[in-house]
């Protein structure tokens, strides 16, 4: 139970406050977007000592902001959100994460459940042939160290120039699948070695790839505009920047030690190591950490690439595959935001946290603007999954953030316990959901007990203004690491 | 024989908590934990060597660990004992027995984490907690 959950007040609907402790280091607030029920969740592991800790942090602007499917990371907490100061604010890789721009991208089919039911078996299975989970090394992409450079600085647009995709892809994801500022030289040669084999692979963990239905529009103006109506086939592609990020990640938290001795700066939790945004080694830090996030942009072209091969060997080559949209949800990015009516230059940290800017936005593609952005927020397997967009709320309140995904409750070897990998597999067949994985713990670790309910969580961003239902995805077939 | 290790409990990821009769027997133990997320593969014989840095114990550690998850993850090499042959705070050198190639993951770590990490040693008996992202 965590001690500061008697700390928590409500200050108006789904929010909630832990004011500013000066004892704890807190230079903000701690706010926190729940409902009540999320609430009692939240209160049982460590993530509001973990948000405080981030409240912590030198030069945050606003308040240290929790998502509702927040839960306990190391060093920040996951459905966390921290905006520094872009002059004199600190950038911290574990307000990142290791998987940067882990995110998800969602592809729409011109083919409906109908077609799809016959021959999900086979379908999944192609999927499963063609896009790898790379838990065996290497993915089905040959590239050179030349290459990887290219792709280093270029991201997803470097794919679609050399015939691994369509150049509509980019116009369709987050900062067009580029992030600039991105320095191929601030990557290790290790960390290049760990991620050139790994391109247009999935990984494992709580990645996957799902073909689902339109459930339920719920946003009929929305949905019109994403290109989606009910019963229409997609598929959500969840992954990120795999070895290549991890060892960015990792070499630049060796770096911080030191670091932080010259800076005279202290953090509560050593995963919480940061330096100044404008420092020689926050610099290098950002340039490498877009080098990752263009990476994990390319490997999730790679992914759709093989995904179309399947698609068109199951149902021919007139199934059409487009994208929707390509989010991101572990991230650092330069923005403006209006703080206490006033424009500043903000770092924000999104930690297992989704951009959600609203209609206006120039951010927001042109055929989406007067919508808002998409958003994606998957379920746990076998359950539903979310089409969101961004709404003003966002931008007035948190940075121009939602929410990334149900949150787990469960650990994984508590999500095993009991629990036999036959059983769990016949359930999801019986509620006609086929699954594909590498291995039984990737099934047993991700089973639906182990997350939050994603409806309550998507509810609460929806009634609070920050993203806005459009419409709900049911699964049919699952491909996991 | 019971492992020196034992898996723990995180939400979102998983950590372990080893223990060694010594600095040197603890780090070895670690780096068995670590590959144990692995198929393991006990066949190879050929020999590695590696000298790290560290600030302390607890940065040796994951620079030590992280070392062994960057050649099992870069399939440069799998490794399946280790002996640590010298070891203090700031460094240690150790040996490495493997194979050259790539290894099967039972379940990708991505990083070590410094997340609540521990090295504590009581009447010469060494013990630490590590988290792991996976």
């Amino acid at each position: 139970m965590s001690s500061l959950a008697d700390r928590l007040e409500q200050v108006g609907d789904y929010r909630w406050r832990i004011l500013r402790d000066e004892r704890l280091g807190m230079r903000t607030d701690v706010v926190v977007y729940a409902s009540k029920e999320i609430l009692v969740h939240i209160a049982k592991d460590k993530s509001l000592e973990q948000a405080a800790n981030v409240a912590t942090l030198p030069g945050i602007v606003g308040p240290s902001l929790a998502m509702p499917d927040i839960h306990q990371g190391y060093g920040f907490p996951i459905g966390g959100v921290a905006a520094t100061d872009w002059e004199y604010g600190v950038v911290s890789p574990g307000g990142v994460g290791f998987d940067i721009n882990c995110g998800v991208r969602l592809v729409r089919l011109n083919l409906r459940r109908e077609d799809v039911q016959p021959r999900i078996r086979d379908l999944v299975g192609e999927i499963f042939h063609a896009v790898p989970c790379g838990t065996g090394g290497k993915g089905h992409i040959d590239i050179t160290n030349k290459q990887l450079e290219h792709v280093l600085a270029e991201g997803a647009g470097w794919m679609t120039r050399n015939g691994y995709g369509q150049e509509r892809d980019t116009e369709c994801t987050e900062a067009g699948g580029a992030l600039p500022g991105a320095d191929p030289d601030a990557v290790s040669e290790r960390a290049k070695e760990r991620g050139r084999p790994q391109i247009g692979t999935l990984g494992s963990g709580n990645h996957f790839l799902e073909v689902q239905f339109v459930q339920q529009v719920a946003d009929e103006e929305a949905a019109t505009a994403f290109g989606i109506n009910e019963g229409q086939i997609v598929v959500l592609i969840h992954s990120g920047s795999r070895g290549l990020g991890h060892q960015v990640c990792t070499d630049y938290l060796q770096q911080m030690g030191a670091a932080m001795k010259k800076y005279n700066i202290t953090v509560p939790d050593r995963q919480l190591a940061c330096v100044p945004v404008q420092s020689p080694e926050g610099k290098s830090y950002l340039a490498g950490m877009r080098a990752a996030a263009n990476f994990a942009w390319a490997n999730r072209q790679g992914i759709t690439h093989f995904l179309r091969q399947a698609i068109a060997k199951v149902f021919g080559k007139g199934a059409q595959a487009s994208v929707i949209y390509d989010v991101c949800h572990n991230i650092a990015k330069q923005e403006s935001h209006l703080v206490e009516g006033r424009k500043r230059e903000v770092l924000v940290h999104r930690k297992g946290a989704t951009r959600a800017f609203p209609a206006g936005h120039r951010e927001v593609p042109q055929d989406y603007r007067r919508i808002g952005q998409p958003v994606f927020i998957p379920g746990s397997m076998g359950t539903a999954s979310w089409v969101l967009a961004g709404q003003p709320g966002a931008m007035e309140e948190t940075f121009g953030t939602t929410c990334h995904g149900a949150g787990r409750l469960l650990s994984r070897t508590a999500a095993q316990k009991g629990k036999d990998y036959r059983s769990v597999l016949r359930g999801l067949e019986e509620a006609g959901i086929h699954v594909k994985s590498e291995t039984k713990a990737g099934i047993l670790e991700e089973i639906p007990e182990a997350y939050k309910d994603v409806d309550a969580v998507v509810e609460v961003v929806h009634r609070a203004g920050i993203a806005r239902k459009v419409a709900r995805l049911a699964p049919m077939g699952v491909i996991k690491g | 024989m019971e492992e020196p290790f034992e898996i723990l409990e995180h939400t979102a990821d998983v950590g372990f908590r080893v223990r060694g009769a010594s600095a040197a027997e603890l780090f070895e133990n670690a780096a068995r934990a670590l590959v144990s997320f692995t198929q393991e593969d006990r066949s190879g014989a050929t020999e590695r060597v590696v000298e790290l840095r560290g600030d302390d114990y607890e940065s040796l550690l994951v620079n030590w660990l992280s070392e062994v998850l960057y050649l099992v993850d870069s399939g440069e090499f799998r490794p399946h004992r280790f002996q640590v042959e010298r070891i203090s705070p700031y460094q240690l050198r150790a040996r490495m027995i493997g194979e050259a190639g790539p290894a099967q993951w039972r379940l990708i770590v991505k990083a070590v984490t410094y997340h609540q990490i521990e090295v504590k040693e009581e009447g010469g008996r060494w013990e630490a907690t590590v988290y792991l992202d996976v």
